[in-house]
């Protein structure tokens, strides 16, 4: 249910996409309801919530949308009575109507059938919609949370998560290991001792690495239990994963099935954009073409948490080209590229999203062996300069109409994955609800 | 915090009501990895053997499982009761040593126990004295729930009808609360919401129902599949294979 919150709001826009007519209205109204309640469970998840955002007074806003808009589920609201009740009324009006109907000609017939079935569904709307109702108590606790937030800040704090997980370990464990006879008292004492015993290796861990003198024996049991120390936070990307068949250009041109004048022709643009100039390419092809090339196939981009100022996310980007990746199809990840300044793209910001279509390293002999580490990439476009849309709220991208399906971006500017969901040919919706970060920038 | 889980499926109905502690001032994300043991079990409840529809025995029965539950959690609380008064010396995480003041300041826990540590009905907002047929709405406009007002109100007493405030405290069909006479904490305040149950497998669940009757009646389930299936990966998001109504939920 946690990842359905993520994508259900582009997938819904994507199946209910292309209306005409009847159906756009229906359409209109069950996206903005979805939406509101979507965007109500990412204001809920915030872990601070600060003066300047005021995340409760759009909590409340989404909320009130939500509460305007969810009529539209209202016949699926139906209870096993309200049924009952339908069937008993259709046939009331069947046998008034065999009573009245008794000398009429078969030319009218048909037409008589066609406003009597109208009538009908017109009345069963109506007795549906008096009588379904959505008083149950999930969606007015819902209108608490605004004022829990107001007075006690954060809500995934009182997750009850946390207790359901405490019940494997504390509980069903020591059900497990009692004799079922007189289980209670077993349950509360076989936790008892794990937990001392865990406690003090915590305190025992903590205290060495506070570099206190503790016996040698101490020091050897505490490496064997405790778990290998997490490796220091790197904040910088790493390409990984070289692959062995490519060592020049031609290699890379033959594989990629990009042609060799366009590698040259974004190398060379990339150089002029992005190198000084005394450390450049070589600007003539004939020197391009013996430079050794590393072809990678996975870019490590450490992304910021939500809100934090030190904790990492490492995102995994790969570019497997037209290999399996663990045996189920290839994967040529959407990254967002930094393309822009923060007014460019709408409500984009300046990115673009992008597929990732090559990790290069690219040695240059004359400048020292300096290594040059770049990304093709093939960028996208926003559709209508990059607003939301005020259906769905997210933004479509399409392929670039111009010929510069292939671009050279250094890896710095890879900012992290990007989720976009397939609309038609050539046209994506970025799913900004896929979590919080992309949530707050694009929204 | 407390949850009633089964202990075993099948054989012999067993089931457990625990009640766990853990202390306020740890930052969420420590205290839900459960390496950090932040949350420790602090007592088991005694489960009340199953009630059918009212009957006399049974009324009598439930006034003894109210009765058993009050008694123990008084049992739990009693340590807190002077604790919160004069305070107490803690050895704390930097090694110095504080006198401290601990409260019960919430209780974690999702709807139906609260309801039943409460003594409410079963759809009663702990929260306020909101009427059932209202729920759906987003009117904001009923009183909070006055616990202390509860506590005060006894039934023995109703025998001259004048008081207008006992009548409507009995029309909202208050039981026995636990939470009555703990130094320095408000019942109301314990509540908290719980995204849990209410978004997860409360509101996106009653969602997903009415998306798909509303895809099948325009015609469109065949296309949400699709698309669902043909989602792309992302860090921390698990791709789905099957469509959704493939999958049992």
């Amino acid at each position: 249910m946690r990842n359905l919150g993520r994508c259900i709001l582009g997938v819904l826009a994507v199946a209910l996409r292309q209306t005409g007519g009847a159906q756009a209205i229906p359409f209109k109204c069950a996206l903005r309801c979805v939406r509101a309640l979507v965007d109500c469970n990412m204001m809920a998840q915030y872990p601070s919530h600060t003066p300047d955002t005021i995340a409760y007074e759009y909590l409340e806003k989404y909320l009130d949308q939500f509460h305007r808009m969810k009529d539209i589920f209202l016949e699926f609201r139906v209870t096993k009575r309200t049924q009952a009740k339908l069937a008993k009324q259709r046939k009331e009006i069947r046998r008034q109507r065999a009573l009245m109907r008794e000398r009429v000609a078969t030319s009218q017939r048909r037409r008589i059938h066609d406003d009597d079935r109208d009538e009908e569904d017109e009345q069963r709307m109506d007795m549906i919609h008096c009588e379904s109702h959505f008083n149950f108590i999930k969606m007015h606790v819902l209108s608490h949370f605004c004022d829990h937030i107001r007075q006690f800040r954060n809500i995934p704090r009182y997750s009850t998560e946390i207790g359901k997980l405490a019940h494997k370990t504390q509980i069903k464990q020591g059900w497990r290991q009692s004799n079922k006879n007189d289980a209670v008292r077993q349950i509360v004492h076989s936790y008892g001792r794990q937990h001392a015993i865990r406690m003090r290796l915590l305190n025992l861990q903590s205290l060495k690495n506070r570099a206190a003198d503790l016996s040698p024996d101490v020091l050897k049991h505490l490496d064997r239990t405790t778990s290998t120390v997490s490796p220091p936070v790197i904040c910088r990307r790493i390409l990984k994963r070289r692959r062995g068949d490519v060592s020049n250009i031609v290699d890379f041109s033959r594989i990629s099935g990009v042609s060799l004048e366009i590698i040259y022709r974004e190398l060379i643009r990339y150089s002029r954009h992005n190198l000084p100039i005394d450390h450049g390419l070589p600007e003539d092809h004939a020197t391009l073409r013996p430079l050794p090339i590393e072809l990678l196939t996975q870019l490590e981009v450490p992304v910021l948490r939500f809100q934090e100022t030190d904790v990492y996310e490492i995102h995994r980007a790969r570019s497997m080209g037209t290999l399996h990746f663990r045996n189920q199809g290839s994967r040529n990840d959407w990254v967002w590229v930094q393309a822009g300044t923060e007014e460019m793209y709408g409500a984009l910001r300046g990115h673009l999203p992008a597929r990732l279509v090559a990790l290069l390293k690219i040695r240059d002999p004359r400048s020292e062996d300096t290594v040059r580490r770049v990304a093709g990439v093939q960028l996208l476009t926003p559709v209508n300069s990059g607003r939301l849309s005020d259906l769905h709220g997210l933004v479509t991208v399409q392929m670039r109409e111009d010929t510069r399906g292939f671009t050279i971006v250094d890896i710095g500017t890879i900012l992290g994955l990007a989720h976009l969901i397939p609309e038609e040919d050539q046209r994506w919706l970025v799913n900004s609800r896929i979590d919080l970060r992309t949530f707050n920038e694009l929204c | 915090m407390s949850d009633l889980t089964n202990l075993t499926n099948f054989s012999r109905d067993k089931k457990a009501w625990p009640v766990y502690i853990t202390i306020g001032i740890l930052p969420s994300a420590g205290r839900n990895s459960p390496g950090s043991m932040a949350v420790l079990l602090l007592a088991l409840l005694p489960v009340p053997p199953k009630l059918f529809k009212s009957s006399t025995a049974d009324r009598h029965q439930r006034k003894i499982n109210a009765d058993t539950l009050q008694d123990v959690f008084e049992l739990i609380f009693t340590p807190l009761q002077d604790v919160a008064h004069v305070g107490i010396l803690i050895d704390c995480a930097d090694g110095k040593v504080r006198p401290c003041f601990p409260i019960l300041s919430a209780w974690i826990a999702d709807h139906m126990e609260n309801v039943a540590l409460h003594g409410l009905k079963t759809n009663a907002c702990p929260k306020c004295e909101m009427p059932t047929n209202e729920l759906g709405t987003n009117a904001r406009s009923y009183r909070a729930r006055d616990y202390a007002r509860y506590q005060r109100y006894k039934p023995e007493n109703q025998t001259s009808g004048s008081e207008t405030d006992d009548d409507h405290v009995m029309n909202l069909g208050i039981g026995q609360n636990i939470f009555y006479g703990l130094n320095r904490a408000s019942a109301s305040d314990l509540y908290k919401p719980n995204i849990l149950h209410t978004i997860y497998l409360g509101l996106f669940k009653h969602m997903m129902d009415w998306i798909e009757a509303f895809l099948k009646k325009h015609g469109r389930p065949h296309a949400f599949d699709e698309v669902w299936k043909a989602l792309p990966p992302y860090p921390g998001f698990l791709v789905p294979k099957k469509a959704y109504r493939e999958v049992t939920q």
